[in-house]
């Protein structure tokens, strides 16, 4: 066997891994009784999905997708989690007939997106391409959704904070 | 094995696993008890969205940056997202000392 075929393998059993990886992590987060192996679950599909990224040739996403989600939005489940936790309220509801109501809505959806994509084909494969361009849009033709993302994140974070101090039902 | 060696490169297996996280998010939102199961499982949903765009963006648009932007802009969204769902998770607690839905019943006619 060639390197280059060698190479070529591993690239391709390493995706294999990573869906593996993002669909046991979601199941993790879903089927686990505790909210804590909810969250590993959680963290487990977000990595996944990093991978992912990158294998649509974004590294400056996938980069984002750790830096932000893993360094950001999962310490802060996790510190929400341990405020809010309580002995016995943790688990899923018995499920019932409605059990049938997401995986009908996904297959509906994924075969309404399988009918439009039927008579197109894809003009792209995903390769390494120049992402340095990317900052340079971000500040000219997505200047306003780039300022008005910067507000949100203050406005939010200061409502966060100001929300979480609300005290005195009376 | 020349089908698998081609996998990355195949816009439907972006797309299944992206529904399928959607669907394991829709699931998780509605059978879990508490609000903080509930915001993990819009994480897991809104990631399968990511993807989406992603993909799409990808495979089907001659300018594949924009996707970059817009899937940037849908991350920085989440994250403002979290930080006041967190919020008014903790407030929530502070008050009622619960955060499970069965029990916020003040607002049920």
């Amino acid at each position: 066997m060639s390197f280059e075929t060698m190479v070529v393998n591993i690239y391709v059993l390493s995706f294999g891994i990573l869906l593996i990886q993002v669909i046991t992590g979601g199941l993790i987060a879903v089927l686990s009784k505790s909210l804590v192996h909810c969250f590993i679950g959680l963290v487990i599909a977000l990595i996944g999905v990093a991978g992912i990224y990158y294998y649509l040739g974004s590294p400056l996403v996938a980069a984002m997708q750790i830096m932000i989600y893993i360094g950001a939005v999962c310490v802060a489940i996790a510190f929400g989690l341990s405020l809010t936790r309580k002995a016995g309220e943790e688990g899923l509801k018995s499920p019932g007939p409605r059990a049938a109501i997401p995986p009908t809505v996904t297959l509906v959806m994924l075969l309404a997106t399988l009918k439009g994509l039927s008579d197109r084909g894809w003009i792209n494969v995903p390769h390494k391409i120049n992402e340095a361009p990317v900052g340079h849009m971000l500040l000219r033709e997505y200047l306003l959704p780039f300022e008005v993302i910067s507000i949100l994140l203050t406005i939010a974070v200061i409502g966060a904070v100001s929300v979480a101090l609300i005290r005195g039902r009376t | 094995m020349e089908f698998l060696r081609t996998l990355p490169n195949n816009l439907l297996i972006y797309i299944i696993i992206a529904h399928t996280l959607f669907g394991i998010g829709l699931y998780d939102m509605m059978f879990r008890k508490t609000l903080i199961g509930m915001l993990i499982s819009l994480e897991l949903m809104l990631q399968g969205v990511g993807i989406n765009i992603m993909s799409f963006g990808t495979f089907l648009n001659p300018e594949p940056l924009t996707a970059r932007v817009i899937t940037l802009f849908l991350v920085g969204i989440c994250a403002a997202e979290a930080a006041l769902f967190l919020g008014i998770a903790v407030a929530v607690f502070r008050n009622y000392q619960t955060v499970a839905f069965d029990k916020l019943t003040e607002l049920r006619g």
